[in-house]
């Protein structure tokens, strides 16, 4: 469970998160809102990342700075999260390392992903050297390979294929099955995707929330004149 | 020491061999090293203000740019690494780079058959215990990111005066001891306050590394902020 309270940060002058109050419980959470929403900021609070101006985050109970929650967290929100020059295989080894992952539990994890990474033709290739959509896997697969309590994505169908977009959502789909008390924050624009799979969708703007809509009124319709108007 | 402080340090030794900008600063080393054997040193306290500065030349060196070389996966190591491991693997690692920067040292000085082995080793051993703090310390204040995947010709991104901060750390607290201790009882006690000195600070580690790392919670939230921007 995650607890927001009174959360507030700015930039100079501009406010840019303003949360006074916000409990996310377990399940496939959407965060949905226009460039400049807080999708990112609310992320970067919840990872203890920034200085807040105001307020609290707690992660089961303990404030983020505690950082326990780093055991139990897997992030991908942008390249910053790869070590470009490890190739594919020491970076996930590392991620696994970090977690207290084996290398043979290893491979069992890898298989979830085998059809997901099959665009890339060798794992011993550096990083830096793979292209946009490729990185974003290796990205992805070291947030997800844990299957952790909870799991953080921005973006994560952008820069991908239609068939990796389909395959990522079945992914996502099948880890939060296979686990009951498994909590996924992801924050995308593609509303197609968020709205099939979130079990409740978020609506930021301005770096407030103005709606949030359970799985069972979801209508892409509906996120979609949110954002629009 | 920890699983985790290892497999950190070991990625920073393939960060090292892998990114040429950081792997050209340390061979530059090379070059002030072979300055140093080819040199003869008319005084053992003129030879005194000079040593420390190759005996951590690798650490002075990788210590510029000490959080900036991880600007570009910053992200990664704050969520993925607690702040005490990442900190207590910086600090291992110029434990490390200095250790061989002094090992080499001390090599060359038995080779040239110099006669003051005790002190450099003094010397190396008061740096051990004193010199990874201050580059923790100093670290904070070069928030600039670097990219990694520039080369190392003509590429000055991310320097500051960190380095001259270092050498004159180096040649002050050196001197502070080092003068007065030799002035009003002799050289040789100088040598063995030294010696006392870097074993006491190694010792203490964790007590230092503790304050560093809550400094390091504030810290760590400036940097990532800083580079963002870029």
């Amino acid at each position: 469970m995650i607890l927001l309270n009174t959360v507030q940060k700015k930039y100079g002058n501009k406010l840019v998160l303003s949360i006074p109050n916000l409990t996310l419980k377990d399940g496939i959470i959407g965060i949905v809102g226009n460039n400049g929403a807080g999708k990112t900021t609310l992320f970067y609070s919840i990872l203890n990342l920034i200085k807040l101006n105001a307020g609290i985050v707690k992660i089961d109970d303990f404030e983020v700075k505690e950082e326990k929650w780093k055991k139990s967290t897997g992030v991908f929100l942008d390249d910053c999260f790869l070590i470009s020059y490890l190739n594919c295989r020491e970076y996930l080894n590392l991620v696994a390392n970090l977690y207290g992952v084996d290398s043979d539990s290893l491979e069992i994890k890898l298989k979830l992903f085998d059809s997901f990474l099959d665009s890339i033709p060798d794992m011993r290739i550096q990083i830096s050297k793979l292209s946009k959509g490729n990185q974003k896997k290796i990205g992805l697969v070291g947030a997800l390979l844990n299957e952790n309590r909870l799991t953080i994505l921005d973006e994560p169908f952008v820069n991908l294929d239609p068939k990796s977009q389909w395959e990522l959502q079945n992914i996502i789909l099948k880890i939060k099955n296979k686990n009951n008390n498994q909590m996924f924050l992801i924050a995308s624009h593609q509303l197609d995707h968020i709205s099939k799979i979130s079990d409740k969708v978020i609506v930021l703007k301005s770096g407030e929330i103005i709606d949030s809509i359970d799985k069972k009124y979801l209508k892409i319709e509906t996120l979609n004149r949110l954002l629009v108007d | 020491m920890k699983n985790v402080i290892i497999l950190l340090m070991k990625n920073e030794m393939k960060f090292v061999l892998r990114i040429s900008r950081a792997r050209v600063m340390l061979l530059f080393s090379l070059f002030l090293w072979a300055q140093y054997y080819f040199s003869s040193f008319h005084t053992n306290s003129f030879k005194m203000m000079i040593t420390p500065v190759y005996l951590s030349l690798l650490s002075i060196i990788h210590s510029q740019l000490l959080y900036s070389w991880d600007s570009s996966f910053f992200s990664f190591m704050l969520t993925k690494v607690s702040r005490e491991d990442y900190i207590k693997s910086k600090y291992y690692f110029h434990c490390f780079l200095l250790l061989i920067s002094s090992s080499i040292v001390i090599v060359m000085d038995s080779v040239k058959q110099e006669p003051i082995i005790f002190q450099t080793v003094a010397i190396a051993v008061y740096l051990l215990g004193s010199l990874p703090y201050v580059i923790l310390l100093l670290g904070r204040f070069n928030k600039k990111p670097v990219d990694i995947n520039k080369g190392a010709f003509m590429n000055y991104e991310g320097f500051t005066i960190m380095p001259f901060l270092l050498v004159l750390y180096l040649l002050f607290s050196i001197a502070i001891f080092y003068y007065p201790i030799n002035y009003f009882w002799s050289e040789s006690i100088a040598f063995y306050v030294f010696f006392a000195l870097g074993c006491i600070g190694f010792l203490i580690r964790n007590s230092i590394l503790k304050l560093i790392v809550i400094d390091f919670n504030s810290v760590g939230k400036n940097l990532f902020e800083n580079y963002l921007k870029k």
